[in-house]
């Protein structure tokens, strides 16, 4: 999957839940439940993945070649070995970019009603 | 982790489980330690169940693309066993409607409670007597109901042209018994079912449809035996009465506590024996029902149903059964021939991480779209044959008009489909335990050859004996078919035409006087060259004895009374002496022309052509014997479809001996059937108007109907035989080209060696016949074991028959031949310097 020749825009828009967990790798590797717990605080406990959902959304990070098992650990006392560490790809990183980049255009779509401006 | 959490992530596909479960049990063992137990289960619960139903959808969608795609690469073999699967199944299903319709299905509540009542005269079990029935009815009986009926043919006039109806007159609580509701109107209740009420009637729904089929008929009046009966309800479409007979359509029923007689007859009324059916209480089995009767037998409904028609439709379900199996080992073979191909591919995937249970789920799954796909196939092909299959069934089937397509029968094909996969999937699937990644990727599709080699070879020889075991099972039958056909049955059939004609409380002088007439009508009338009439009719099945009195004993022979020129008329050759004739008049000498095989048993006794014999005319006649001439000796007739023995038979003359009841037979100038059925029914009603003439039909439809059991059995179990041979031959011609295929290094090697062309002809031959041999022995052994279960069906040879036996197992051998010379033809083109170079 050469990262170059694909087009991010093919595989928007995202779904939330997603567009969720491609943020909370945008900043750092982490594992499931660290990515449920970023997505809670992000969205003040508005999004609260269960873990049946999340890798399911991780299987297809993986097959679409969004994000990797990352080779990093953190150090063994602070590890328990079940786990999967996720990295975001250069490739992932562009397409969360073009969701956001989407959203923002749909935003300022919006905002051109005047009667919406204040809501 | 929750153990119910643990038990949903178990659930998961293996690959999915591979992947992220251990992520997974870590993720819920964190939250649990943060959280309390009913929080995370509220939260964890619908995802993970949602979880599984997603991962396992996918991963099927997976499986399906990829057997589409194998499918679509390989169309040859998606053909074939597509069609083998259709043909499994699609007989399947056919008879599994077939089986539905008359042995499942049952227009009565609760059907499994209702029990026919016998009365036991030591031991035997018969009708009851009317006494009989009154003492059980009264008595502390263990059923909730308890009803009896009698059976008659009533007169129906003043709705289009008279005709006999035949009627039930049951008791009022039958309709308890039975738990089937009318459509319209009502049942009888106990008022309508006494003496002196006004009579009243309930009609079937076909008889309902013929008088027009309008619910107004409910309330108004018809004419039965003369009398104005009220119709009170209508019945619903295939509610035939208690045993639902379907040659004899049930019209209506009447209440037997209140005959309808009139105009000469008499209804049910004064009935000899009454046939008795029960509902058992609840709770009470009929064991315990039997231990509470003393005098009275009880048979389940169901059971009486099954004695007459289970024997030949398990037979033939058995048959079809074996025809799918045959299909589905052919497709397994198949399977288990392109899974060694894939061995290669398997063991690769296998190294990549697949798991045995993915790749048996994929085969399963392969195997699972080309049986629905050989299902639906099926069901179309049956939807198309149905209703030449049921053309071929005997019309007195118990509601064999019910038999249809419905949904219990795509339930049918889509069990037979399962099944199908499954059995299909079996063999291949256990060859993936010999997959081993590191020698199967090098070896490519050679490795484990032997092994496999032995399981295909297994399967041909059990398709071969499957298929041995319906062929000796259609030989059988087709040998009691032809045994039985009544190619000559003494007299000639075509262009004759016979009905039944019936004089209500007539004296047997006027039943004469009606029967010259008729017949001087008849010979009169221009399409009819000649007629005559008699008691019973050969090959009929009715019979009427008559006590002759041969040195001091009684002989009960069977006797017709005919008419001057019946002899001639049926073509019954004279083979001594002289027919019977016009002078053979009340007030002649009394005479009997007696039959060939009774000629020789009286010759054995010392008398023949012109002695006198005293006969009683009934055997228990307290009449004293009246002395009668022999004059005259015919040859041999059969008397019944059912078997082909020669009984001793006796021929008075009408005249002599009239009724009142008699067959009418006229025979045509060359026209058609019908017209000749109308010019005798024109005939009886010019001279008495109020009569009818039942049972009419052309003589040959009489003869074929008599065997018409035999007959489906014969064509149907030939056609199921013929299909499990084909099968099995393609079964064996693919695998002796695998067989080929696989040994083509070996027989390069002998050809390049100086073996001839017929000498490698001759070892894959030898291994062919070795196979079907095996197959043919097995087949022949389970045969032995299981034919007895055919002999209330088959006649005139034994379930061991050795000719038959023989002829099976020799007619197997030619198809097995011819199956494997087209690939031991191949064989013998294999070029040595190819073949060596290619492995």
């Amino acid at each position: 999957m050469a990262d170059a020749s694909r087009d991010p825009a093919a595989l928007l828009p995202l779904t939330p839940a997603m567009f969720h967990v491609l943020v909370a790798l945008a900043d750092a590797d982490r594992h499931g439940y660290a990515i449920i717990k970023d997505v809670s605080a992000r969205t003040n406990g508005a999004v609260a993945l269960g873990t049946g959902t999340l890798y399911g959304i991780v299987k297809r990070l993986l097959s679409d070649g969004l994000a990797i098992e990352s080779p990093t650990r953190p150090s063994a006392s602070r590890d328990d070995e079940r786990r999967i560490y996720y990295r975001l790809t250069p490739f992932g990183r562009k397409v969360v970019a073009a969701e956001i980049a989407r959203l923002e255009q749909m935003v300022q779509a919006a905002r051109t009603a005047r009667s919406l401006r204040k809501a | 982790m929750n153990r119910l959490l643990r038990f949903l992530v178990r659930l998961l596909p293996a690959e999915f489980r591979g992947d992220f479960g251990r992520s997974i049990a870590a993720d819920l063992d964190e939250r649990r330690a943060a959280g309390d137990r009913m929080s995370l289960l509220r939260r964890e619960l619908p995802g993970l169940l949602a979880a599984v139903v997603r991962e396992h959808a996918s991963a099927f969608q997976q499986d399906l693309k990829h057997a589409l795609r194998l499918m679509k690469r390989t169309p040859g073999f998606t053909a074939l066993a597509v069609l083998m699967l259709a043909l499994g199944t699609g007989v399947n299903v056919a008879m599994f409607s077939v089986i539905d319709a008359v042995l499942l299905r049952s227009p009565f509540k609760d059907p499994s409670r209702l029990v026919e009542v016998h009365q036991l005269s030591d031991g035997t079990p018969s009708a009851l007597e009317p006494e009989a029935f009154a003492k059980l009815a009264a008595s502390a009986h263990p059923f909730a109901s308890l009803a009896a009926y009698d059976f008659s043919t009533h007169l129906l006039t003043g709705s289009g042209d008279p005709r006999s109806v035949p009627l039930e007159c049951v008791s009022a609580s039958m309709f308890a018994v039975l738990g089937a509701d009318p459509i319209h109107g009502r049942w009888f209740g106990a008022d309508d079912d006494r003496p002196g009420a006004s009579p009243t009637i309930v009609l079937g729904f076909e008889l309902w449809q013929e008088l027009g089929g309008s619910t107004s008929i409910v309330g108004t009046p018809l004419r039965i035996n003369h009398t104005p009966v009220t119709v009170v309800g209508v019945m619903p479409k295939g509610f035939g009465g208690p045993l639902s007979r379907p040659r004899t359509r049930v019209a209506g029923w009447v209440p037997l506590g209140r005959p309808i007689a009139g105009g000469g007859h008499d209804g049910c009324a004064s009935p000899f024996r009454v046939n008795a059916f029960a509902r058992l209480q609840d709770g009470v089995t009929i064991d315990a029902a039997r231990g509470r009767l003393s005098g009275f037998g009880l048979l389940a409904l169901d059971d009486h149903i099954f004695d007459r028609v289970g024997t030949p439709l398990y037979s033939l379900t058995a048959a079809v059964a074996c025809v799918l199996l045959i299909a589905c080992f052919n497709v397994g073979g198949l399977q288990l021939e392109r899974m060694l191909a894939r061995r290669h591919e398997m063991a690769i995937r296998t190294a990549l991480g697949a798991s045995r249970g993915r790749l048996t789920r994929q085969t399963l799954t392969e195997n699972l779209v080309l049986g629905l796909a050989g299902a639906s196939a099926g069901v179309v092909a049956t939807w198309l044959t149905l209703r030449a299959l049921v053309s071929l069934l005997p019309a007195n089937l118990p509601r064999i008009n019910e038999i249809q397509l419905n949904v219990r029968a795509l339930a049918a094909a889509l069990g037979a489909a399962l099944v199908a996969s499954v059995i299909a999937s079996a063999f291949p699937v256990r060859q993936l335990r010999h997959i081993r990644p590191g020698s199967d990727i090098a070896g490519g599709a050679r490795a484990g050859r032997r092994l496999d080699s032995w399981t295909r070879r297994g399967l041909v020889v059990a398709e071969v004996a499957l298929s041995v075991l319906v062929l000796i099972g259609a030989g059988l039958m087709i040998q009691s078919f032809l045994t039985l056909r009544p190619s000559q049955p003494g007299f000639e059939a075509a262009r004759k035409t016979l009905g039944r004609v019936r004089l209500p409380k007539a004296p047997p002088a006027e039943g004469l006087q009606f029967a010259e007439a008729l017949m001087e009508r008849l010979k009169s009338a221009p399409g009819i060259r000649d007629a005559g009439v008699s008691t019973i009719l050969p090959m009929r099945g009715l019979s009427s004895h008559q006590a002759y009195e041969v040195n001091g004993a009684l002989r009960p022979i069977n006797t017709y009374r005919v008419s001057a020129g019946y002899f001639e008329l049926m073509r019954i050759a004279l083979v001594a002496g002289r027919t019977i004739t016009e002078e053979d008049t009340a007030g002649a000498p009394p005479v009997v022309v007696v039959n060939q095989a009774f000629a020789d048993r009286l010759q054995q006794d010392g008398q023949g052509l012109g002695d006198w014999i005293p006969v009683k005319a009934t055997p228990r006649s307290a009449d004293a014997a009246v002395p009668r001439q022999i004059v005259g000796v015919v040859a041999n007739t059969r008397s019944t479809p059912q078997h082909t023995r020669i009984v001793e038979e006796a021929f008075v003359p009408f005249a002599q001996q009239p009724t009142s009841a008699f067959f009418v037979v006229a025979e045509s100038r060359g026209g058609s059937d019908a017209a000749v059925a109308a010019e005798l029914r024109a005939a009886v009603r010019t001279l008495r108007p109020d009569l009818v003439v039942d049972e009419l039909e052309a003589m040959t439809v009489m003869l074929s109907r008599g065997v018409e059991h035999w007959r489906f059995g014969a064509w149907l179990l030939g056609i199921f035989a013929a299909l499990a041979v084909l099968l099995a031959a393609v079964g064996l011609m693919t695998t002796m080209a695998w067989w080929v295929r696989q040994r083509s290094r070996e027989v390069g090697v002998r050809l390049a060696l100086g073996a001839g062309r017929g000498e490698i002809a001759r070892l894959v031959l030898r291994q062919g016949l070795t196979l079907a041999g095996a197959g043919i022995a097995l087949g022949c052994l389970a045969a032995a074991g299981v034919t007895r279960y055919m002999a209330l069906w088959i006649y005139g040879v034994t379930p061991l028959d050795p000719t038959t036996f023989a002829a099976c197992a020799l007619g197997m051998l030619a198809v097995a031949l011819v199956a494997a010379y087209l690939p031991a033809r191949n064989a013998t083109s294999v070029d040595p310097v190819v073949a060596l170079r290619s492995e």
